[in-house]
């Protein structure tokens, strides 16, 4: 009798759990996991929306990775990884480790500003930076001329120039954010540390290099993937002020897999190489726990 | 630390601080010039004449509707603000509190989720909705928001550091799992909802790529979307593009300002823990 009573509240709140998570559920499956496995078996077929699907196995794999555009968008995006995360990482911390100090003033409204960049959409952000680079009476141009370079540089036209003012761009619009990540670590850490190195002595830079830094590894490691991850999948800015170019010597990943599945309508293709990008991004996430896990048990 | 050394640590912060705003000051002061403005140097830039007249041409403008595409925005971004924190927190309360036979394989499956980015499903995103007959609604650019496994794993964690006693008392008073949900549960977990709705409603308000690719018509378009059509409109001034930039910055910014403690909050809940 017990043993039926238990069993039948058991169902019961199998029931209800069922009937909350239904919702979720529903909306996961639906717009998440069959999307992602939909992804994967269209990779397999030559496919232009309006033919027939054709099912090739991996030759869509094999095309692309004998295309050279795709791994020029790779190589750039790849590049700009690894050339940027380094410059977000030590700008926020720097910002962080600035307005942590209890005598600078206004430290609210520094952080603040410091990270509202990071609410505006892309296409403002966009649109304000194309006309800082411009070339001819543009902001970058006209205040570099103050002190004393010349040459009206055409930032978004110049192949040598074009990455470094999209990492520009980019640090003023996200850098706020890994700031308050940093602010939180530094909160953290506790007062008696930085005390105990006051009475040994230690100078600034001490207190910098041995308590500081290895206190926030974990805040290291979260920014640095988080960082990395929002680099690989970086669009929207490039595409909205370069267009890719030029000459293509911006184009990105995701303009490649746009490109390819919205403008030539090789699904297939695409799809190829959205299932690449889905492997790479969970590789670098998988990276992450294990390195997060290490952390959290020193 | 020395006296010099903090003026000089304040005064890098305010150098800082003007760089960080230079942008600002810069869409706003472009915001104001004349169309006919063709300004080469800085001191032309700053003293030539100033005119609100941009501000009125922009909102008044036939072929592009600011106004229709803030009023979108709006409602996609309050419509996905709302139905993640529903969905979110219906399925974080059954995760954190109730047994029920499937528990670990759903948990996994969904944490699985955290792994995939959006920009990896973009073509068959697209596919289903267009097989649906659903592009160009309001409700594509919704649904694929709603089920958030980053929003359910956050506000499991809260739900999880709920005392245990608070939950056994109400079953013993005879409460319900559902009556506990959202007269127990929800109201003690405001916090989390508040910042997590901070956070979804900025995502949604600034999202690009999804929206840019599942609509096209005009009446349906975001802010983001239709800000750069307005762009390639008037490519010859620089103005008009600002002073609209401008304005579309002005409700995110009020809302950033009203909310600050929440937003810092927010980040610093969702990623130092």
């Amino acid at each position: 009798m017990v043993s039926k009573f238990k069993l039948r509240a058991k169902s019961k709140e199998s029931m209800i759990a069922y009937f909350l998570l239904l919702p979720f559920i529903g909306f996961y499956l639906l717009f998440t996991f069959y999307p992602l496995m939909q992804g994967f078996f269209i990779s397999f077929y030559e496919w232009n929306i309006t033919s027939d699907k054709v099912f090739i196995g991996l030759d869509n794999y094999k095309e692309l990775f004998a295309e050279d555009a795709f791994w020029q968008a790779l190589r750039h995006t790849f590049l700009y990884v690894v050339f940027s995360t380094p410059i977000f990482m030590f700008g926020a911390f720097l910002f962080a480790v600035i307005i942590d100090h209890k005598f600078i003033k206004g430290r609210a409204l520094l952080r603040g500003v410091f990270f509202l960049p990071n609410v505006l959409a892309v296409s403002i952000v966009s649109i304000v930076w194309i006309s800082i680079y411009q070339p001819y009476g543009g902001l970058l141009n006209n205040v570099l001329s103050l002190f004393g370079i010349e040459g009206s540089l055409a930032w978004l036209n110049d192949k040598n120039l074009v990455w470094p003012a999209i990492t520009g761009l980019t640090f003023w619009w996200n850098t706020g954010y890994y700031m308050i990540l940093y602010l939180a670590g530094l909160q953290e850490i506790p007062e008696d540390r930085y005390e105990a190195a006051q009475i040994d002595g230690a100078n600034g830079w001490h207190t910098l290099r041995y308590i500081t830094l290895p206190s926030l590894k974990r805040i290291h490691v979260l920014v640095l993937f988080l960082q990395a991850v929002a680099s690989f999948k970086i669009f929207g800015q490039v595409f909205l002020t370069s267009e890719g170019g030029p000459g293509g010597a911006s184009r990105t990943y995701i303009q490649y897999i746009y490109e390819s599945g919205f403008q030539r309508f090789l699904m297939g293709k695409a799809s190829a190489a959205a299932f690449v990008l889905f492997l790479v991004i969970m590789l670098v996430s998988m990276l992450q726990l294990r390195l997060l896990k290490n952390v959290n048990e020193d | 630390m020395h006296r010099t050394a903090k003026i000089a640590v304040n005064a890098a912060a305010y150098l800082l601080f003007f760089l960080f705003i230079a942008p600002v000051l810069w869409m706003l002061i472009l915001a104001m010039k004349p169309e006919s403005v063709v300004a080469q140097s800085l001191r032309e830039w700053l003293f030539s004449p100033y005119t609100l007249d941009n501000f009125r041409k922009v909102l008044q403008s036939t072929n592009a509707d600011i106004k229709l595409w803030l009023t979108n925005s709006f409602i996609v971004s309050v419509l996905s603000t709302l139905g993640v924190l529903i969905l979110c927190a219906m399925a974080a309360f059954v995760f954190s509190r109730m047994k029920f036979a499937g528990r670990t394989f759903w948990f996994w499956l969904i944490m699985a989720g955290l792994l995939v980015p959006r920009e990896a499903t973009l073509i068959p995103l697209y596919l289903l909705f267009r097989n649906m007959d659903l592009l160009n609604t309001y409700f594509s650019l919704i649904a694929p928001t709603l089920a958030a496994p980053f929003g359910l794993i956050i506000l499991k964690q809260f739900f999880d550091g709920l005392p245990e006693e608070l939950f056994e008392a109400a079953k013993i008073d005879g409460c319900g799992w559902i009556r506990t949900w959202y007269r127990i549960a929800l109201p003690l977990c405001r916090p989390a909802l508040a910042s997590l709705g901070i956070f979804v409603f900025l995502a949604a308000w600034n999202d690009f790529l999804w929206p840019f690719i599942s609509v096209t018509d005009p009446k349906i378009m975001t802010i983001p979307v239709g800000l750069p059509v307005f762009k390639s409109q008037y490519f010859s001034t620089q103005s008009l593009p600002m002073a609209a930039s401008a304005i579309t910055s002005i409700p995110i910014i009020i809302v950033f300002f009203i909310f600050q403690k929440y937003i810092v909050k927010g980040i610093a809940f969702t990623g130092g823990k």
